[in-house]
């Protein structure tokens, strides 16, 4: 071991000692929860931070009959497979129409979609309430479906956009003069070629419906029509001082988020980071 | 231009119609039920002379502290003494530190509500363990540290988001930059101060402007943390806009409020974006 090597040593240790800190602070609570999802009442009072004495598996069945965890969970698959599915179709139609073809008024028209990534959900909800209302849309989940549709349109647009015109021209150009018309070459080419940008955009869109809480709050009345996060929030009122069902449900709800997250993190800190850049 | 039709007439009709008629709305007074009356800019003047709406601005000052500034200087930290001391196991530090941000904020607010409990709650049982039972108190309950118990939490979810952006923004950094800076006797603050942080300065700009603007919009959080109590101790604006709404049925005076807040985002985005372009241009 030379001396520079040494040195660095130390700085590391320093390092290491704040980082395991830190890594405590964001882990521990999803560990209490977690851990406490198993026990029961009163072995929550006495025993907070230890693993439980006795797993209650019960406490899934509780959660899920009782606490109506399984229709939530139903609702919310419901949502969130239309949703992300239809937005980025609807997105990649857009950014191929903005990113290549002529059209009359193009920058007023992505002006105005762009103005949708900055709009607050607040200014929409007001009016939306009475629009769906009035369309029969009030308390259906399709209504909440297109609602969350039109507001991931924006983001879905300006980041395919983006990739698309990343994309060389002349390959374009190529398959056109081979016949190919602009179906083909969106479905047989482009697609293909934005598969990683697409898999971005699938992670997150899948995040914000699975965790989108006002809108759902606004649009959905009826118990059997909540999704996760609503049924959540409701859930917690009824069962004040059942921590244990309650951190049931907290870990039921974002188990599936935290499986895509592990399993395909490399798309979302490499959209997240090249999501925020581009801007 | 087929193409485009399906999603900008989806766009249009669900998104930004609501938003032209709420712009509408901030002129008029209406209950939800009966005739819209128009008001000119009475909703406006009313925001001016509206104790509880002053509340809620300063409520939300004090969220961009906890939301932006605090998770921004926290990230940047750890992000230069993972990247200045080349550590190892840093993509372990990286998915655990970003695990509160990709949490739905209610499942956030429902397990800080527990940890803030009095009677029971995580905070006061780990203060009675190490012997300091006098400082435990009713966290949420007590108006003197509900909103910094709810920033907090803001803090928590927020850091490791800061911190993954820094990073990428160290990766573009050349070495050779550090070797310049070490070659000249310089020590690690030196590679900080004179290389690191003029090149991460895109990002500190994207990280606070996306951070502020959030702040800006909690919702979730207070929600299921307080409801914006005690009193209106932790009311924030988004939920006085939804209190007024679809409580009071002051839809006029909540669109006017909604509006106020689109158009502080706009001009801090405008703003921002106009430095920015110009920074560009500079270097």
């Amino acid at each position: 071991m030379n001396r520079t090597h040494r040195q660095i040593t130390a700085a590391k240790v320093l390092t290491a000692t704040i980082l395991i800190v830190f890594f405590f602070i964001s882990v521990a609570p999803f560990f209490l929860v977690w851990s406490a999802a198993f026990k029961d009442k009163a072995e929550l009072i006495t025993n907070v931070f230890g693993l439980p004495s006795k797993f209650h598996f019960s406490n899934i069945q509780k959660a899920w009959v009782q606490g109506h965890f399984g229709t939530y969970y139903k609702n919310s698959i419901i949502v969130v497979i239309p949703v992300v599915v239809g937005t980025i179709l609807l997105s990649i139609t857009n950014a191929y129409a903005l990113a290549y073809f002529r059209i009359p008024a193009k920058e007023l028209v992505f002006g105005l979609i762009l103005l949708g990534m900055t709009i607050p959900m607040e200014v929409v909800i007001i009016q939306l309430y009475y629009h769906l209302m009035k369309l029969g849309l009030l308390n259906t989940l399709t209504g909440l479906v297109l609602a969350q549709i039109g507001m991931g349109i924006p983001f879905g647009t300006f980041f395919l956009r983006g990739t698309l015109k990343e994309f060389p021209r002349s390959l374009i150009e190529a398959a056109e003069i081979d016949g190919a018309g602009t179906f083909k070459v969106l479905t047989r080419i482009l697609i293909p070629m934005a598969g990683p940008a697409i898999m971005t955009l699938i992670v997150f869109f899948f995040t914000w419906t699975w965790n989108e809480f006002l809108l759902t709050l606004v649009v959905i009345h009826k118990d059997s029509l909540r999704t996760l996060p609503v049924g959540m929030a409701f859930f917690q009122g009824r069962y004040v001082g059942d921590t244990p069902l309650i951190a049931m449900g907290a870990s039921l709800m974002t188990l599936p988020i935290i499986v895509i997250y592990i399993l395909l993190q490399k798309y979302v800190i490499s959209g997240i980071t090249a999501g925020a850049l581009k801007e | 231009m087929l193409y485009l039709l399906p999603g900008l007439l989806t766009y249009t009709v669900f998104i930004l119609f609501p938003v032209i008629q709420t712009v509408i709305l901030g002129s008029m007074e209406w209950n939800g039920m009966g005739a819209k009356k128009f008001v000119g800019l009475q909703n406006y003047l009313e925001l001016f002379s509206d104790p509880i709406f002053f509340q809620s601005l300063s409520n939300n000052a004090v969220l961009v502290l906890f939301i932006m500034v605090l998770p921004t200087l926290l990230g940047l930290f750890l992000a230069t003494i993972i990247e200045l001391n080349n550590f190892t196991y840093r993509k372990l530090f990286e998915v655990a530190f970003f695990m509160p941000y990709i949490l739905s904020l209610v499942v956030v607010g429902v397990i800080w509500r527990w940890i803030y409990n009095p009677a029971f709650g995580v905070l006061n049982q780990l203060l009675n363990r190490v012997g300091l039972s006098s400082l435990g108190r009713a966290w949420l309950g007590d108006s003197q540290t509900a909103l910094a118990s709810v920033g907090f939490t803001g803090t928590w979810v927020h850091y490791g988001f800061a911190m993954v952006i820094f990073l990428a923004g160290y990766r573009k950094i050349s070495p050779s930059l550090y070797d310049a800076v070490a070659l000249d006797g310089g020590n690690g603050w030196h590679k900080f101060w004179y290389v690191a942080l003029p090149s991460l300065t895109n990002e500190i700009m994207v990280v606070s402007v996306y951070l502020f603007i959030n702040s800006l919009k909690t919702f979730d959080l207070v929600y299921v943390m307080t409801k914006g109590g005690p009193g209106y101790a932790t009311n924030v604006l988004s939920l006085y806009v939804f209190k007024n709404a679809f409580q009071y049925n002051r839809n006029g005076y909540a669109a006017a409020l909604a509006v106020t807040l689109m158009l502080i985002i706009f001009t801090i985005t405008l703003v921002v974006t106009q430095v920015r372009k110009r920074y560009e241009q500079n270097s």
